[in-house]
């Protein structure tokens, strides 16, 4: 069944999938490595601290089932962080925002701006190191950000929160 | 009676609270010591050391002290447009709720407040769940309260005051009858009911296994044997005592839920009092109904009947706690619920509908792969027993096809319906401009076969729309942000209308 609505020529309407993607900075797949790096060696040194405290598992057969499933997870992992690196990228339009992410699971959210309630600019240890930060965006109704954009540098990020606000800041906040 | 009330001046809750929260301290008490204190009810001759009497003495004493003291350290007042609460002895925490902010204002009474003439206001507000506010207080300073932050919140708004929330003096539209509630309690889901029941039982049996430090074996005995005897008037008798008891909890549970409800209406909103012993008062201001949805299960679509819930704003727990399941028993509630939002859309109507791919994606993620898992360590522990879980592979396929077979979404320019169906029936009811945000998701699979997911963000929840065509999709996302984007700020999208 066709998507019909009467009044409104649908091929008229401004088209998402025209939209001009912006990449993530590069300098982000460093600051993935190096995450990727620590979650697995702290589950490695967990995974030792078992097997150390654990005599029935002081054997080469669990050992090297503990050890190769692992690293074969972790391999997997990094396979899925690489490859949803290259597809995350954000897009801004006049009165929306974009951003799309994953590799298996792709997802692409847009948040009009006449439905932001505030946003902010984030950093972590990793990203402060290569001058990066992320963007949140919060729309009423959840504790948490209906968007995260990672990997920016820190002056286009503060940029871009300060109009988003501008052009919030043209409709009323409250609720 | 019309008091004046100076609000701007800080102040306590009333000192029957005190009767309030030595109530709610012996409720926790109980809730957190009920299994040491049944072991001390039942061993009380052959209890040989007193140290267990002491550390329950002592536990009770601080938290009866800590209780009282946090009466006394709670203040509240209302001033600049904020409803300031200062509360907290150990930590002092200073709240401030701006008026405005506040999108619905519950007053709850259980029957102590019924007793001392009390009531509790809570508020409900998009903010985080720790902002959470309580107060205790006189029915007349509750309602005065209310009005109050209702007509100043709403006139430092764009929108015209909600003057007239006197409804009580209006008599109520819909009233549930006996006879009602009857037929709600008979079509009651009792396989739930059941469930929940024989998890209470296993839950309260582990917790005094571990308090006695022994296995309470007797009752499982006594059912598996009687399960396993050949004797067929022994299971017999077993299934229809399970379903007996079930009946009598969902009656209870509905009586006690839906006993003296009724629904009044202003102009600006519907005030929905509910609950037999605890009795709540629940104000839904039209304009802030995000989305309304109404289901029925297998049993009350035939007859039919309808529980249809308002999704306004407010944090996760608030919302939870003050869901009001409005029980359609007439045809002619369900309009008159709905016509302050959109009118139901026509099921003759073109509709988008769910691409077949649905029924082999959930067969396979959703029943295969889990069944597998549970399957593989399920082996180890009861052997050959755990392929009772491949049961869930035709279940899955059936459930699917139903929903697959039922989905609709139905479009006009105003507003959408979702008709969902498995073994009951759901609708959802969603105006475009109360969308906050939209998602278009694909799995692999989906991209191979063009096809896409779209999550509809709302502040009062997401709406689902499964495995639907790309194409179909982006339109969608097209012509919401087109909806949203034309209105004209966001005070509309939660407010307007």
């Amino acid at each position: 069944m066709e998507f019909k609505n009467a009044g409104i020529a649908l091929d008229q309407l401004p088209r998402a999938e025209e939209i001009q993607w912006q990449p993530i900075d590069p300098r982000y797949r460093k600051v993935l490595w190096r995450q990727w790096l620590i979650t697995w060696a702290l589950v490695l040194i967990a995974a030792a601290l078992l097997v150390f405290f654990s005599t029935s598992l002081q054997d080469i057969k669990w050992i090297s089932l503990i050890a190769g499933g692992l690293v074969l997870l972790a391999l997997l992992n990094w396979v899925v962080v690489a490859r949803s690196f290259t597809f995350k990228a954000y897009a801004l339009r006049e009165h929306d925002i974009f951003y799309r992410t994953g590799w298996l699971l792709q997802s692409v959210r847009v948040c009009p701006f006449n439905r932001i309630q505030h946003c902010s600019v984030d950093a972590g240890i990793l990203e402060r190191k290569y001058g990066l930060s992320s963007l949140s965006v919060f729309t009423a109704g959840g504790n948490e950000a209906d968007m995260k954009i990672p990997g920016l540098p820190e002056p286009i990020a503060t940029s871009l929160r300060e109009w988003i606000i501008q052009k919030t800041g043209g409709h009323e906040q409250s609720l | 009676m019309n008091r004046v009330y100076d609000w701007s001046v800080s102040r306590r809750q009333p000192v029957e609270a005190i009767l309030v929260v030595l109530q709610k301290v012996i409720i926790t008490l109980i809730k957190l010591l009920w299994p040491l204190l049944l072991v001390w009810i039942f061993n009380a001759k052959k209890n040989e050391s007193g140290n267990r009497e002491i550390f329950i003495i002592i536990i009770s004493a601080l938290t009866l002290i800590l209780s009282l003291l946090e009466y006394w350290f709670f203040r509240f007042s209302i001033r600049a447009n904020e409803l300031l609460v200062r509360k907290g002895f150990f930590t002092r925490r200073n709240l401030a709720l701006p008026l405005e902010k506040i999108q619905a204002v519950h007053i709850d009474q259980d029957w102590l407040h019924r007793l001392l003439r009390l009531s509790q206001v809570s508020f409900d507000s998009p903010g985080s769940k720790n902002a959470e506010v309580k107060i205790t207080m006189h029915m007349h300073s509750a309602e005065a309260l209310r009005n109050h932050i209702l007509e100043t919140g709403s006139s430092l708004g764009s929108e015209p005051a909600l003057a007239p929330l006197t409804a009580r003096s209006q008599p109520p539209f819909f009233r549930i009858e006996s006879y009602d509630l009857f037929r709600l309690g008979l079509s009651a889901n009792h396989l739930e009911a059941f469930f929940i029941l024989l998890a209470f039982g296993l839950s309260v049996m582990d917790d005094l296994e571990t308090i006695i430090g022994k296995q309470l074996e007797g009752p499982v005995e006594w059912i598996s044997e009687l399960a396993s005897s050949d004797s067929g008037a022994a299971v017999l008798l077993l299934i229809v005592t399970g379903l007996v008891v079930s009946i009598i909890v969902s009656f209870a549970r509905i009586i006690l839920r839906y006993g003296n409800f009724r629904i009044s209406k202003t102009s600006k909103a519907f005030r929905i009092q509910s609950g037999l012993v605890n009795i709540r008062e629940k104000l839904v201001p039209f304009n802030k109904v995000q989305y309304i949805s109404w289901k029925a299960n297998w049993i009350r679509q035939h007859i039919p009947y309808y529980l249809l819930q308002f999704h306004s704003i407010g944090t996760t727990e608030t919302k939870r706690k003050w869901e009001i399941k409005i029980p359609v028993t007439r045809k002619e509630l369900l309009p008159e619920l709905l016509t302050d939002y959109h009118p139901e859309l026509s099921t003759d109507s073109p509709a988008i509908r769910v691409q077949p791919g649905y029924i082999y994606r959930r067969v396979i993620m959703a029943g295969l792969l889990p069944a597998l898992i549970i399957a593989g360590f399920g082996y180890f522990i009861i052997g050959l027993q755990a392929a009772w879980i491949f049961l869930l592979i035709p279940y899955r396929a059936l459930a699917s096809w139903l929903y697959k077979k039922n989905f609709r979404l139905f479009i006009h320019k105003e507003v959408l319906q979702v008709h969902e169906a498995i073994f009951g029936r759901e609708e959802s009811l969603l105006r475009w401009q109360k969308i906050q945000s939209v998602k278009i998701r694909q799995s692999i699979y989906q991209r191979k076969r063009s096809l896409a997911s779209v999550l509809l963000y709302t502040a009062g929840g997401v709406i689902h729309i499964p495995f639907i065509r790309l194409e179909q999709a982006r339109q969608l996302l097209d012509y919401s942000m087109y909806k949203v984007e034309s209105t004209v700020n966001l005070r509309e999208s939660v407010s307007s209308e």
